[in-house]
């Protein structure tokens, strides 16, 4: 009787998680469902800001964020850095991937003090995945 | 078997135990701890989460332990001590091939080197501590072959096992580029497919490897009933592991729901797989 019992309780634990489980399962098809027949597809849109100016030992840091408002990932995405009349050449940092409306973070190092005034950041392009 | 002259029995058999988990590990790592991207993580990973995956990976080690341990335990302070054992293999393991790799040098610091062994220490336990069911017991005999040995299978032990099967698969995929890559160049309905393929080779695993214990499969039932109380399970427990596992190694930092969501999908394909064959891979 003891071991009918356990065995009741052990099947309605199982089926419980089950359930359960399949609730999940079933949100996430939802999810991906709607996403796949009303979700938008617009191409990668790229937008360039400066976070942070930290000056450092010998120069500066300029931290850029990187926001991609599209829904496409965008691969080898180059972002340029100048200053305003100056003759020193543009730099320029790379990100590997930045997937759709995903933030990602760089820096750059100029070995003098520079200000938001005399700084020009923008995106130098990117290719779709 | 030869003897050894000059040494006890007991010598013999602690040697050769040791020597297994040094295999067992040395088998479950090797894939890691020949992939520069977990030479990386090692150096950059963010130090409290590197702190929290080794914590959550004691009482994992331990539960393993209890359930398919290098020894039969009787007592939970063996399976600490076990999975302590195992540990402690895995760094000697690890440390010894990162240094034989030439990633870890003199001009190492210390914190880079730590961390880079570490990471591998995780998989490489679990490999130390599975090493008996790899390998088998040194006498020759396998406690499968042993009913009076074989410990209570339990539903929530069969779980543990497909999370663990699903954490070895996942942890082995999850630092690499190509699981993002692949989640970007899916669209939605690809991920939808995924989750098919996922669920229908979980279940074709769960049917082909079987079910031991109270939770058994019986031939007459029919295929929602076990697709429910194990296949479903599994795989949420594979996507729950591949989450976690993707968040640990800073994956999907700055990931928007949407791109979280289809890389959750395309590392819990593996995991799946992970999951519902813990029973051959374990």
């Amino acid at each position: 009787m003891d071991a009918e019992m356990k065995d009741r309780r052990q099947r309605a634990v199982e089926w419980t998680v089950g359930a359960l489980s399949g609730v999940l399962v079933l949100c996430l098809i939802l999810f991906l469902g709607h996403e796949a027949v009303f979700g938008e597809v617009q191409p990668a849109r790229l937008v360039v800001s400066i976070a942070e100016i930290e000056p450092m030992d010998g120069g500066t840091m300029v931290t850029v964020t990187v926001m991609n408002q599209g829904d496409k990932a965008a691969a080898a995405v180059t972002v340029n850095a100048s200053l305003k009349e100056a003759t020193a050449p543009d730099k320029q940092i790379e990100f590997d991937y930045i997937a759709a409306h995903a933030v990602r973070r760089g820096a750059f190092l100029f070995p003098h003090p520079v200000n938001h005034t005399v700084l020009d950041i923008q995106i130098g392009g990117f290719t779709e995945l | 078997m030869s003897s050894h002259p000059g040494l006890p029995t007991e010598t013999i058999q602690a040697l050769r135990g040791f020597g297994r988990a040094a295999g067992g590990a040395l088998i479950f790592s090797l894939p890691m701890l020949m992939t520069m991207e977990m030479w990386w993580l090692g150096l950059y990973m963010d130090r409290p989460r590197l702190l929290l995956l080794f914590l959550t990976s004691l009482p994992l080690l331990v539960l393993l332990s209890h359930h398919i341990g290098f020894e039969r335990t009787t007592c939970w302070r063996d399976d600490i001590v076990d999975a302590l054992t195992a540990l402690g293999i895995a760094a000697i393991m690890c440390t010894s091939l990162l240094i034989l790799f030439g990633t870890i040098t003199n001009e190492t610091p210390p914190q880079e080197a730590v961390g880079k062994i570490v990471i591998q220490m995780i998989p490489a336990a679990i490999g130390a501590l599975l090493a008996k069911s790899e390998f088998g017991s040194p006498s020759g005999t396998d406690d499968d072959e042993n009913p009076q040995s074989k410990r209570q299978e339990t539903y929530g032990g069969e779980l543990f096992l497909m999370g663990v099967g699903a954490l070895f698969l996942g942890f082995n995929l999850a630092p690499t580029d190509e699981m993002l890559l692949i989640s970007y160049q899916m669209s939605e309905v690809h991920a939808l497919v995924l989750v098919a393929c996922s669920l229908v080779l979980m279940h074709g695993f769960v049917f082909a490897v079987g079910f031991a214990g109270g939770s058994q499969i019986s031939a007459g039932e029919p295929w929602w009933s076990s697709f429910t109380r194990f296949t479903l399970p599994g795989y949420v427990i594979a996507l729950g592991i591949s989450l976690y596992t993707l968040w640990i190694l800073g994956r999907i930092d700055g990931l928007h729901l949407d791109s979280l969501v289809m890389a959750t999908v395309v590392l819990g394909f593996p995991s799946a797989i992970g999951a519902a064959a813990a029973r051959l891979i374990l």
